[in-house]
């Protein structure tokens, strides 16, 4: 199935063990139910609270869909400053 | 870095007014003297400076060191998030946030903000209203290492 670039950033990536994975195209509820089930319930709680950017822009609806070929960045809540 | 330097029209007429806007994220140690000289700007008669320092403590558990990672937008969102806060308080004269990223030990600048206008009370409400933006809106992570060895990310389950 074609796929989506998933790149998880801080805390979303030690959750992962990972900091660029690949999920399968859909929207961003499916997106996220995916990666939860790949990575368990630790990544399951960071999605929860994370914003996520497809090609750069932000995406709020878990309906929203993602085609093939999109970068996803997955942004734990920031702690700049 | 990100220096924008922008004419302005008063609202009524009259002189164009300079508004500078410099913003940094660098894995640089960053030079409080040379934030201020940059910030400098001849009519205005306050500047508003905070400084973001790293502690030894945080909830409870002391700090050994920490790390700032930034996402490659990190540069842009800070350059929104000033140009929002110009836009909103257009007494202001010059801008300046600069963010450093990587490796960084207890007492070490993490950030430094300046603001410039004509009086003081507006330096000092847009230094802070600005202060609290970046922390919400740049991504930018902190990730602590304590002294008992454990390391975290800050703000994340």
């Amino acid at each position: 199935m074609p796929d989506v670039t998933v790149r998880l950033y801080a805390g979303a990536g030690d959750a992962a063990g990972c900091s660029e994975t690949t999920a399968p195209a859909g929207s961003v509820a499916e997106i996220r139910a995916a990666l939860s089930a790949r990575f368990g319930s630790r990544l399951e709680r960071v999605l929860a609270c994370s914003s996520l950017l497809v090609d750069g822009l932000v995406v709020h609806s878990p309906q929203a869909i993602i085609d093939a070929g999109s970068v996803v960045d997955v942004l734990p809540p920031f702690a700049g400053g | 870095m990100s220096t924008v330097d922008i004419d302005l029209a008063l609202p009524a007429g009259g002189q164009p007014l300079d508004l500078r806007m410099n913003c940094l994220v660098s894995a640089e140690p960053l030079d409080l003297a040379a934030a201020f000289v940059a910030t400098a700007e001849a009519t205005s008669g306050a500047a508003s400076v905070f400084v973001g320092v790293v502690r030894d403590h945080d909830d409870g558990q002391l700090v050994a060191s920490l790390e700032y990672a930034a996402h490659p937008t990190a540069e842009r969102a800070l350059l929104d998030v000033v140009s929002a806060q110009a836009a909103r308080a257009p007494e202001t004269r010059s801008i300046l946030a600069w963010h450093r990223t990587g490796h960084l030990t207890i007492g070490d600048i993490a950030l430094i903000v300046v603001v410039r206008t004509a009086h003081r009370r507006e330096a000092m409400q847009a230094c802070a209203d600005l202060v609290e933006t970046i922390k919400h809106e740049v991504p930018i992570w902190k990730r602590q290492h304590f002294t008992d060895g454990s390391v975290a990310w800050s703000n994340c389950p």
